[in-house]
């Protein structure tokens, strides 16, 4: 498989992304799984957000994939969260009765992001500011 | 191949790009190349940009190509309002309109067979959860072909008086064993080809299945 046709791995610290879009082919999907499972090697990874928010076709074959994917990236010590799926993929795969093998699914990247304990500071950053005020608002005021 | 940028949307331009360049991969010759561009051309882009863009793609394969090369390699027929031979019982009396037909021989054909059906959904004005599960339904069937009974082949066609889009699916293989205990859900081959032949009968509206020692077809509906 040349170059341009794999699907791009980002190290994203102790964890990899793995944006998958378009149309997936098998030898794609099948270079994935090995290119994926050689970096969680490499790297130690922790974790692997597979975001699917670009695909356009889920079948049997690539949810099966994913499947074996995690699975095998379970028993290398990284856990696996799928993101972005999109309403219509996820009422096909549903209609299908396709099950995902256990794979925790999120609606965001941030959520994934956030369920494998990376979270932004200036996210943070407002919510700290929301609860200073929502404590100290009144007070704040007077001082004003 | 960005010359289908000049023609196409983005998306269609780079889906073509690719089944071309899979095309080539697979050591296809560029008059092959050509005949598959000018098969697909027909179903998504407009009528005046069509001989344009066949024109420009005979520049970038070699001008010596003919313009009416036979077609071999390619099983293609013209969208012509010619009716639908009854091959199964889903066909209807004399109003179907055959779309292209796209030859299953190996895996990667099936991006062909998905980018075909992505492209009837759009000729339809199908879309969202209803074109997701036509191209899905039809990535199953074709994937069964390619990983079973390899060469077979996936003929589209479209009712417009019944508002469906057809697609009939057919090889020559040794047919599948257990056919109604699969379709029931009781049985699941070891390599999941249950699971896809099930969750496709869920997603159309009509499914019809005839398999033997000789082959097997399978034809399928969606309404719009």
């Amino acid at each position: 498989m040349d170059h341009a046709n794999r699907i791009p791995i980002i190290r994203l610290w102790d964890l990899l992304l793995v944006p998958v879009q378009g149309d997936v082919d098998d030898s794609q999907a099948e270079g994935l799984v090995s290119d994926v499972l050689a970096r969680v090697q490499r790297d130690g990874c922790a974790g692997l957000l597979i975001d699917l928010s670009g695909v356009w076709t889920l079948d049997s074959h690539l949810c099966s994939v994913m499947v074996r994917l995690s699975r095998a990236a379970a028993l290398m010590g990284a856990q696996t969260i799928v993101s972005g799926m999109r309403p219509e993929i996820a009422m096909t795969i549903q209609t299908m009765g396709i099950s995902l093998g256990g794979i925790q699914t999120v609606a965001l990247l941030e959520d994934a992001l956030e369920a494998l304990g990376v979270r932004s500071d200036r996210a943070k950053g407002r919510d700290d500011a929301l609860i200073t005020e929502l404590i100290l608002g009144e007070q704040e005021e007077d001082e004003a | 191949m960005s010359v289908f940028e000049r023609f196409l949307s983005p998306i269609n331009a780079r889906a073509l790009a690719r089944s071309v360049t899979h095309r080539a991969g697979a050591g296809g010759s560029p008059a092959t190349l050509l005949r598959h561009i000018e098969a697909t051309s027909v179903f998504f882009v407009p009528i005046d940009k069509r001989e344009a863009l066949i024109e420009a793609a005979r520049q970038l394969l070699g001008p010596e190509i003919p313009a009416t090369a036979p077609v071999g390699g390619l099983e293609r027929i013209s969208i012509s309002g010619v009716a639908v031979p009854n091959t199964s019982a889903l066909s209807a009396a004399g109003t179907d309109v055959l779309g292209p037909t796209v030859a299953i021989r190996m895996e990667a054909d099936l991006n062909e067979a998905r980018l075909v059906a992505r492209q009837m959904c759009q000729q339809v004005g199908l879309q969202g959860f209803a074109a997701q599960k036509f191209v899905t339904a039809v990535s199953e069937l074709a994937r069964n072909v390619a990983k079973y009974a390899c060469p077979g082949r996936v003929a589209f066609s479209h009712d417009a008086v019944g508002r469906r889009l057809r697609v009939v699916v057919s090889d020559r293989g040794t047919g599948i064993p257990n056919l109604d205990a699969v379709l029931d859900g009781k049985y699941r081959s070891k390599t999941g080809m249950g699971l896809g032949l099930v969750g496709t009968r869920k997603l159309v509206d009509e499914f019809d299945a005839q398999t033997g020692a000789t082959g097997t077809t399978i034809a399928i509906a969606v309404k719009y």
